[in-house]
């Protein structure tokens, strides 16, 4: 996370000018947003639905800003529970086993074998494992903050990731032990 | 473009889409939004008031005639009466003050 996002965000926001920490905050983040939302709702027009929502309550939201974490924290605490909230309703509208994509369908998925393999394990597992998983391996965020979105210990994260990571490799190297090289990183 | 491990990769003209997308989202307009919301309203209410006037307003006014207004639609020859329908509409007493009326000049 670029610490300038954060102090330009911090400093329209500490002189009252919500519009420019606003267009700070989306312009530093929006598609990292975009990211953790289409890897939970695994669907490009979904993902799209879900960061109009999650912007207007961030609009909202900014002015009550607590600053007791960075803004991209927040930020990303919202588009992961308005991206949850859509994946409970959609399970709910088409029942549980309609939402069954193994990887995002999205314009910016450059898929291969390997990869798809590996969302498919990913989007496996139960709902904190699968966070705590993305947030980690692929965002590399560091437990601290994973604990901070997930509201959750850092204890717990680490023994989350563990098993994780334990079904992903063995779900990955089920489809195919050549498989073995890629999983070790 | 830095690599991501999962595999998405957003170039900067889909980075820029998705923040206009995001800042139109939140774009304050209540004014906007409070019209959508009571305009329907204000049609239905609009509509109802017509037809309200339409019902009350009397289709063809029946016009008020006067005394003087039909002497002077006969004067001016605007009536037509033959002497059977002056026998027939006028006593005896009314007829003589016609008469009167019309020779007076």
């Amino acid at each position: 996370m670029p610490l300038k996002d954060e102090a330009s965000i911090h400093t329209a926001w500490s002189s009252g000018n919500y519009d420019q920490a606003f267009s700070c905050l989306i312009q530093a983040y929006a598609s990292d947003f975009y990211r953790t939302a289409v890897r939970i709702v695994l669907d490009h027009e979904a993902a799209q639905d879900v960061l109009q929502e999650a912007s207007i309550k961030l609009w909202k939201a900014l002015p009550q800003f607590k600053g007791q974490s960075r803004f991209s924290t927040w930020a990303t605490r919202v588009v992961i529970n308005e991206s949850l909230s859509h994946l409970r309703r959609q399970k709910t509208h088409l029942g549980l086993d309609a939402v069954t994509l193994a990887a995002p369908s999205s314009p910016y998925f450059e898929s291969d074998a390997l990869l798809e393999a590996l969302h498919d394990a990913v989007n496996r597992l139960p709902e904190k494992q699968r966070l705590t998983f993305q947030l980690r391996y692929f965002d590399e965020k560091p437990f601290a903050e994973i604990a901070d979105l997930l509201g959750t210990s850092v204890g717990g994260l680490k023994a989350n990731y563990h098993h994780a990571a334990e079904k992903v490799k063995k779900h990955i190297l089920a489809l195919n032990p050549t498989y073995s090289d890629a999983s070790n990183d | 473009m830095i690599k991501m491990k999962d595999g998405i990769h957003i170039p900067e003209d889909g980075h820029q889409a998705l923040v206009q997308q995001m800042l139109r989202a939140a774009e304050p307009r209540p004014a906007r939004s409070l019209t959508r919301r009571l305009w329907p309203y204000g049609a239905v209410a609009a509509a109802a008031s017509l037809a309200l006037i339409a019902l009350l307003r009397p289709v063809d006014p029946t016009p008020v005639v006067t005394e003087d207004l039909a002497w002077e639609a006969l004067d001016r020859g605007a009536l037509n009466l033959t002497d059977e329908d002056v026998s027939i509409l006028l006593n005896d007493d009314e007829f003589e003050t016609l008469l009167a009326d019309l020779t007076q000049d």
